[in-house]
């Protein structure tokens, strides 16, 4: 019944190179399991072709392969198969969202709303389509326990409001946001919402069917598949509307000199040959997350980050940026008197990796009043030893920089 | 391995030399890395080709500061022509390109860059502001 994070530990290879490495920057990428890496590499030796329309035997077995894949995402994220296109990650299915969906339905006076919280991904988007437009991006503020302000939330949402942007988990902070209230509320005013879940997908258990939301986007590289790979959800009412806005081949159904049509939501929106290799290693790590509780593993990371944070406190002349009430395997901490950049530094010397600076959440941390923190992220390979390890070396230095 | 921070380094970042603000100095160079958000102001007195007088001011990590503390000590005094050979050397010197060779013992402080390659912004950041200045400045 307990979570066994030392037989998850044993799957992922790079352990074994680094057996006293303490990887707590899951968050920035997660490490791969061998089943991942075996097969991106057996495509790549015996199984490797082109996709589509190729008649020869190879071609055809790549492209069911590669088709597959959306069967699994469907089955751990609870939507149908050909409610995701297959982008590079969790960036670019937000430009497929703000240059397919909002451009096209944006008009002077318009508003767009995000959280104060956003990475950098779900917010410079927005701002540059709503310059481009004379539309207005609204934020929600953060309350300092690291929360969204749920009142302000209801006072900026109106009727111009054309779309709620927001993270599921904050990379900085670690919140878990009230989703399917907010998602609620949106609807309540026909406002359409994407889901920025690049730090819950694969770490808990998402269900864009209960959560509601229209549109979401995650990177497989956070969820122990291969980098430069995640896919665009997209529910039924959207389809239509999210036009494609990066063009080539692979995506059309009838192109002229004077016009071109497209193909149906989600083949439309994947011209070019697309990452077909790290489609198929995006299966396999969906495979490697199937024979995974979910909810036993994040309670695992949750119990990891609790410990720290407790520990953390304790410790003292530290200090944790946030305490929410619902919070994942992520938080971020500023020593007294010492740089992010040389705790990150003091720790690898220890072999552990945090990482260091603004995390992409530039505008949060101005609101905090902090230029960089630094941040531990928790994955089901972590354990306790990692938490003690991490504990111990901050005490370490503090006493060296006393 | 070797540690980023020895000795010198925690001397200099905690007792910088000429850290000060000279905002009636008319000469100043800002290092800025947008990246990690470190800044620092140098402040240049000169005569006749000459750093007669060098301060600096601003906030970063304890490499930056220590380093341009390292820098502000070792380059006061010295004319553009032998500040450029010094800052080049200590720039070659932290991307290991001078067989070990250096102006001044000091900068083996930070002898681990050569293999801890990480931090070398951090370190090279206010050097390079001011081998840039003294390569605009003509003998």
């Amino acid at each position: 019944m307990s979570f066994d994070a030392l037989s998850v530990k044993a799957q992922f290879p790079i352990f074994h190179r680094y057996p006293d490495l303490v990887y707590l920057d899951s968050a920035a990428t997660s490490q791969k399991p061998a089943s991942v890496i075996k097969v991106l590499s057996d495509f790549y030796s015996f199984e490797n072709a082109n996709i589509h329309r190729g008649v020869y035997d190879l071609s055809a077995k790549a492209t069911d392969k590669y088709e597959e894949v959306r069967e699994k995402l469907a089955a751990a994220f609870n939507a149908n198969a050909n409610d995701f296109a297959y982008c590079s990650g969790t960036t670019e299915g937000i430009n497929l969202v703000v240059n397919g969906y909002l451009l096209p339905h944006l008009e002077k006076g318009d508003e767009v709303l995000i959280t104060a919280m956003e990475h950098h991904a779900n917010l410079i988007p927005w701002q540059q389509a709503c310059e481009k437009k004379g539309a207005k991006l609204s934020i929600i503020p953060v309350k300092p326990s690291g929360e969204i302000d749920m009142e302000a939330f209801e006072n900026k949402l109106s009727k111009k409001t054309k779309m709620l942007a927001m993270v599921h988990i904050s990379n900085t902070l670690g919140t878990i946001n009230p989703v399917k209230i907010l998602t609620q509320k949106a609807h309540d005013l026909g406002v359409p919402v994407l889901l920025d879940a690049a730090q819950s997908a694969g770490h808990l258990p998402l269900d864009l069917q209960d959560l509601q939301v229209d549109f979401a986007v995650f990177s497989a590289h956070k969820l122990f598949g291969p980098t430069g790979i995640g896919a665009l959800y997209c529910s039924e009412n959207f389809k239509d509307q999210l036009k494609a806005s990066k063009f080539g081949g692979g995506s059309i159904k009838e192109v002229s000199f004077e016009k071109t049509s497209w193909m149906a939501f989600p083949h439309g929106l994947e011209a070019g040959t697309p990452h077909i290799a790290g489609v198929v290693g995006m299966g396999a790590a969906l495979d490697f997350i199937a024979t995974l509780d979910l909810e036993e593993s994040f309670a695992h990371e949750h119990a990891l980050v609790t410990q720290l944070r407790q520990e953390l406190d304790a410790l003292g002349g530290i200090k944790i940026f946030g305490n929410p009430s619902e919070y994942a395997g992520i938080v971020s901490f500023e020593v007294d008197g010492v740089h992010p950049h040389d705790v990150a530094s003091f720790l690898s010397e220890a072999d552990i990796a945090v990482r260091a600076g603004h995390h992409c959440t530039q505008p949060l941390l101005e609101r905090m009043q902090v230029p960089a923190t630094t941040r531990a992220s928790f994955s089901i390979y972590n354990t306790e030893k990692d938490v003690e390890r991490l504990v111990a070396t901050l005490k370490d230095l503090k006493e060296f920089w006393d | 391995m070797k540690s980023l921070y020895g000795d010198l380094i925690k001397q200099h970042q905690k007792n910088p030399y000429h850290f000060l603000k000279k905002e009636d100095v008319e000469l100043s160079l800002r290092a800025n890395n947008p990246i990690c958000g470190d800044r620092y102001d140098l402040y240049i007195e000169n005569e006749e080709n000459v750093l007669s007088t060098l301060h600096f001011h601003g906030f970063g990590c304890a490499l930056s500061k220590a380093s341009a503390s390292i820098m502000v000590e070792t380059l006061e005094g010295k004319s553009y022509e032998e500040a450029k050979e010094i800052c080049q050397n200590f720039l070659d010197y932290i991307h290991d390109k001078t067989n070990g060779e250096v102006y001044t013992e000091a900068f083996k402080a930070f002898e681990a860059l050569h293999t801890q390659t990480a931090r070398i912004d951090c370190v090279a950041l206010t050097w390079k502001e001011m081998l840039s200045f003294l390569q605009t400045q003509s003998s």
